[in-house]
């Protein structure tokens, strides 16, 4: 039962992209189209900055360099010398994210849609879905928030020092034992880090349908407010966790970071906690 | 893990097109949006900091100022207080002279008046002497011209100049 | 009968048991640290929101086992 949408029920709940067209091999997705409003968004507040940004700022060059400001005071705090690099995978996850989540809050995303018949009965398939709410792209980008943190780990310790920090326990023969834990927790995040984007932007997603579906114009209000809150802490969240995975993985072993506290005894989020309050 | 790739539909299409878009965007926002205002909060804050400094080395040159001309009008209040101090003894010692000598000239003034006014009285008196016999000598004469004769009036001018003497002679003594 | 519904229901309610009491922790003690120390909001506000945002993950994946439940 891919679909609540039947006859009796006005909540519209789709766990995964919907396809909209073919386009040759390639499936069109309403996500895709939401992925793209939101790159669009961005792109084209990139391109306003570019022309018209000055030294003294505007009111709109102020809200636009707040993001800028905050992550970067973070970035630069944890990582003085590579901060450069850093930043800017950074913000774009975060801003991305970010706009990915509001485009779900715009009037028109998931309630205007094409008649499809599908399975033998009549469904609407929403034509925008915020992007943030389908899995592709979330995992997407905790692969590269992966891909961003090993390899800035292999930059910051060289490829052996940062397997043998990875696989090797700190006492040696504990290897075998820790290894997979290890494995697991590096693997892990990128889970955690997809679903939990996911589960958030998808749960406001139903929370607001449900609300429009039960109630009347107020309340719905008060939760698209809420969920304004959660899409803007989600975006933070995702590119915090990516920032302090990679102060984790930069830390290395040399500075005597894991000496006091075994690394196999927390799991790899208790860990990135205590590395990000510092 | 089959039926959960299935149920969240993830498919390498979405994810490749998902990745292009995000490697797009990262490389337009980096271009176009984090360089540009990067810099210019960079160029900002340098600017705010170089103002904050001009600000401060002004303050100082404020102060320098404010103390080198505090220390000038000290410097001329000095100055004219000794002015006036000197001016002051200047015009006390010519006041003292002056009284001084006034004092000097008057007193001389007044010796001379007073040996003037003797030597005056001197020879006021010995006229008036001279006067008194004479007039003395007339109306003695007339008063007694009926009752005596040559002799007994010789006589008497005699007397009278022997007791005038002795008086005489002291008068010229004590001046 | 099907019970595929209350088994989600069960998954989602009694996953979000614990994350909601553990947020409730985290957020008491935020609040009672800044409460002691008002100047310390600046170093607590990231620590604060990934705190959170770990503590809710368990939830989430308690939401992703109520849809899997339903849906699979």
């Amino acid at each position: 039962m891919p679909h609540f949408a039947t006859e009796e029920s006005l909540i519209h709940v789709a766990i995964k992209a919907e396809p909209l067209f073919h386009l040759g091999p390639i499936t069109v997705t309403n996500s895709m189209v939401g992925t793209l409003i939101a790159t669009v968004i961005l792109a084209s507040l990139a391109f306003w900055a570019s022309r018209n940004s000055a030294v003294v700022p505007g009111r709109f060059q102020s809200f636009l360099e707040f993001p800028l400001e905050f992550l970067g005071g973070i970035v630069r705090s944890q990582h003085p010398t590579r901060w450069s690099a850093i930043l800017p995978p950074i913000l774009t996850i975060f801003l991305l994210v970010l706009v990915a989540n509001y485009v779900g809050l715009l009037p028109g995303v998931g309630t205007i849609g094409l008649h499809v018949v599908e399975d033998g009965h009549e469904a609407v398939v929403p034509i925008i879905r915020p992007a943030s709410a389908d899995l592709n792209f979330t995992l997407t980008l905790a692969l590269v928030a992966f891909v961003l943190f090993v390899s800035w780990g292999v930059r910051a310790n060289g490829v052996r020092g940062y397997l043998k920090e990875t696989f090797v326990a700190n006492p040696p023969y504990m290897t075998p034992l820790m290894t997979p834990i290890h494995i697991v927790s590096e693997l892990s995040r990128i889970i955690s880090l997809s679903m939990r984007l996911f589960g958030n932007v998808f749960a406001g997603e139903i929370l607001l349908a449900v609300m429009l579906a039960l109630t009347f114009a107020i309340v719905p209000t008060v939760f698209l407010g809420l969920e304004m809150i959660f899409g803007a802490v989600q975006a933070l969240v995702f590119a915090l966790l990516t920032l302090t995975y990679i102060t984790l993985a930069t830390a290395g072993h040399g500075g005597g970071h894991d000496e006091e506290h075994e690394p196999g005894e927390h799991d790899a989020d208790d860990v990135a906690l205590r590395a990000g309050a510092h | 893990m089959e039926a959960l790739i299935q149920e969240f539909d993830v498919n390498l299409v979405s994810l490749v097109f998902q990745l292009i878009n995000f490697l797009l965007l990262l490389y337009l926002l980096n271009r176009f949006l984090f360089k540009p205002l990067l810099a210019r909060m960079d160029e900002r804050s340098s600017k705010i900091e170089k103002g904050l400094e001009d600000a401060e080395a002004a303050a100082r040159d404020r102060e320098l100022a404010r103390a080198e001309r505090e220390a000038a009008v000290s410097e001329a209040r000095k100055e004219a207080n000794e002015m006036i101090a000197r001016a002051n003894k200047i015009a006390e010692d010519t006041r003292n002279e002056i009284l001084t000598e006034a004092r000097t000239e008057a007193e001389k003034v007044t010796t001379r008046a007073r040996e003037e006014i003797v030597a005056e009285k001197d020879r006021a008196m010995a006229e008036i002497r001279g006067q008194v016999a004479d007039l003395a000598l007339a109306a003695a004469g007339k008063l007694i011209r009926h009752e005596m004769d040559d002799k007994a009036q010789k006589r008497l001018v005699e007397e009278f100049l022997a007791e005038v003497k002795p008086a005489g002679s002291s008068k010229s003594a004590r001046s | 009968m099907d019970l595929t519904p209350l088994a989600a229901g069960l998954a989602i309610g009694l996953g979000a048991l614990g994350p909601g009491i553990g947020l409730g922790l985290g957020v008491s003690k935020a609040m009672e640290a800044l409460g002691r120390n008002p100047e310390a909001s600046g170093a607590l506000f990231v620590p604060y929101v990934l705190g959170l945002a770990l503590t809710e993950a368990v939830a989430i994946y308690a939401l992703v086992i109520g849809l899997l439940i339903l849906f699979v």
